[in-house]
């Protein structure tokens, strides 16, 4: 492990257990994220990027079936063998901390948010309570939220300041990673494009690292210095900002890329017929090949392996072997 | 082609949140002097942001509100206060497409039932010819083997397929136009060309006029000729796709499209130039120009008139004081 990286994932897997079978939700998945950095985990809806990140959290549900692999952190410790207490007392908001989805939900109605802010600082620092206050206070005016905040309720916000708060909330242990969890995906267009300046502000400011987990390419290109593609429980490439953006080498990126549709430049846009698979019964091979127009006989029988075509582009494809 | 199929003039829907019987009354304006008009065989996107009237000024065009005050006529007939058991020959000719399609079918009715039930109710046919027109539906928007799909249940359906027999239900009657309301915004980005261009497909096969309502102006260009921007209850600009996105006549729709990202790695080095802010309360919008407060540009006038939407080139129609500095 190189000593730049503030973390990396190795053969993380994360199963459900259901009447059905075993959801395959995380299937082995591997990336390094460097400091001051953001890796983008881009794919869409059930392809298990939200599960990824309770996984590299292990904030984990009742119905697990099978966890296993690394998620190391900078000091050589590994998050998954840690016991809960110590996860809890060590890792959670104070190293790594996570900016839910739908913010509006992931408030309390009934605490005022300046609170909600300082609560972490009571629990974790044992601060007291004025101190803690203070802290939020701090927390706030870097979201950019004045500090007569303190004292609102969550239903005199907006949607864009409840995000703020939250940000605020996931910032105020300074914790060196910070996951977004698709943060801006109830928020309008104006207001999404502010968050997306703040969030680009503080990783230059605090030298912050993301796990920007996304179902939007183009949105992601607003963060991410490296993406990584998921597809059915796996990542099927992962490259740099600067060559996936020009140059996506999986079928799938491909057609992801061919169905965005863009302001700039007009393109024919192209969808991928199907649908993506089932993830208790995943097909054999490559995942992707009853949807890929390239799908060849290999490829419905052997699992496709990393190929790195050069230090920051890898693909998991049969037509780059 | 250019016959006029759906005009509003200075529609106004508000909705009373008067608290009490003897307070004074409140109102949100949700719709606020409004000018529409909708041709035949044409598709018109309403762009704008949650709060800024677009679903509301949708369901009153199709007569699910009865408007405030303005007129809506359809196809050369006054409707505007029609009373609602008179309307069932609009219900006929107008139809919606909701956003989400897994709240938008009943779940125990099979996807048979749920295109015959608008049939029944309008009283058209008998049951072999209903059940050609089903299947004729399902065909149309490409959930075949048609048999198959008629006797499934929604759970069966992912949300694709689902968005596909909302369609179908819309087409069965053989509407005149359909409001889209976010058809795409709830599936996912692969599926959501697909339907997008299926909506495109069939609007010009079956020569329906639509009003596709979406926040996502970068879809509207692949889907309809023209486009309405708006903002806080108003309409502020209006005109051929193609113009609006190249040259923006109003501050907020300049706002809007740097707001939108293209996949581009230089976008992460870079800060976006929006507005901060939020938009206005429609309980009591700011006077003026609804956009004066966050606006980059805003002069003093800007804070005492309102600005018309006025037309400065080509159907290209801007309400702002300053539109013909832009238009340079």
């Amino acid at each position: 492990m190189s000593d730049k990286n503030v973390m990396s994932v190795e053969s993380l897997i994360l199963h459900y257990r259901t009447v059905r079978g075993a959801v395959r939700a995380v299937d082995g998945v591997s990336f390094a994220l460097p400091k001051g950095k953001t890796i983008a985990v881009v794919g869409e809806s059930g392809c298990g990027k939200t599960s990824l990140a309770s996984a590299i959290t292990a904030i984990l549900p009742v119905n697990v079936e099978r966890y296993e692999g690394s998620v190391f952190l900078e000091d050589g410790v590994d998050v998954t063998k840690m016991s809960e207490d110590e996860r809890r007392q060590k890792i959670r908001w104070n190293v790594i901390s996570t900016v839910f989805q739908g913010a509006m939900n992931a408030l309390n109605p009934v605490y005022e948010v300046g609170y909600q802010v300082a609560e972490p600082l009571i629990v974790h620092k044992k601060m007291k309570k004025e101190d803690a206050m203070d802290e939020a206070k701090n927390a706030l005016s870097l979201v950019g939220l004045p500090s007569d905040f303190l004292k609102r309720y969550p239903h005199q916000l907006s949607g864009g300041m409840k995000q703020r708060v939250m940000i605020a909330m996931a910032l105020v242990l300074r914790p060196k990673i910070v996951i977004l969890d698709e943060p801006t995906s109830a928020l309008d267009v104006i207001t999404q494009a502010n968050i997306m300046n703040l969030l680009k502000k503080l990783k230059w400011d605090l030298n912050l690292s993301y796990i920007f987990i996304t179902h939007d390419l183009a949105l992601a290109s607003e963060l991410a210095d490296i993406v990584a593609v998921m597809y059915a429980g796996r990542i099927v490439e992962r490259a740099s900002s600067e060559k996936f953006f020009t140059r996506p080498e999986h079928p799938y990126s491909q057609k992801l890329m061919q169905s965005v549709p863009t302001l700039r430049s007009k393109k024919e846009l192209e969808y991928i017929p199907g649908a993506p698979p089932d993830l208790i019964y995943p097909p054999p091979g490559c995942r992707f090949h009853p949807r890929c127009p390239y799908a060849m006989d290999v490829c419905k029988e052997k699992v496709p392996e990393l190929r790195e075509l050069n230090p920051d582009h890898v693909v998991y494809c049969w037509l780059h072997q | 082609m250019t016959q006029t199929l759906l005009k509003a003039e200075n529609l106004c829907t508000w909705f009373d949140v008067r608290r009490g019987i003897f307070s004074k009354p409140i109102y949100v304006k949700a719709v606020d002097n409004v000018n529409f008009e909708l041709k035949e065989e044409e598709a018109i996107s309403l762009v704008g942001e949650s709060g800024s009237g677009k679903t509301t000024l949708g369901k009153t065009l199709l007569r699910l509100y009865r408007p405030t005050s303005g007129r809506i006529i359809y196809n050369g007939t006054d409707i505007t206060n029609v009373p609602y058991n008179r309307l069932r020959w609009y219900r006929r000719e107008a139809q919606i497409i909701y956003q989400d399609p897994f709240s938008s079918i009943a779940p125990f009715f099979t996807i048979y039932k749920t295109l015959e039930e608008p049939l029944i109710i309008n009283k058209i046919g008998d049951s072999n010819e209903r059940s050609e027109m089903i299947y004729r539906a399902l065909e149309a928007v490409k959930l075949t083997p048609v048999e198959v799909f008629a006797s499934k249940y929604p759970h069966m359906l992912s949300g694709g397929q689902r968005q596909r027999v909302v369609i179908a239900r819309a087409l069965i009657m053989q509407p005149k136009y359909i409001v889209a309301d976010e058809p795409v915004t709830m599936l996912d980005a692969s599926v959501r060309v697909e339907i997008l261009y299926l909506l495109r497909e069939l609007q010009q096969k079956y020569k329906i006029s639509f009003i596709y309502i979406t926040h996502d102006l970068a879809t509207s260009r692949y889907f309809s000729e023209k486009v309405a921007i708006m903002y806080a209850g108003r309409i502020v600009e209006s005109g051929d796709v193609d113009d609006v996105i190249q040259k923006p006549l109003h501050p907020y729709t300049q706002a809007l499209l740097e707001g939108i990202p293209d996949p581009d790695p230089e976008n992460r080095k870079v800060l976006r130039k929006v507005p901060t802010g939020e938009p206005p309360s429609l309980i009591y919008p700011p006077p003026g120009c609804r956009f004066h407060p966050r606006c980059p540009y805003a002069m003093d006038v800007c804070k005492e008139k309102v600005p018309e939407l006025r037309e400065l080139k080509n159907g290209h129609a801007a309400a702002c004081h300053y539109a013909e500095v832009f238009l340079k």
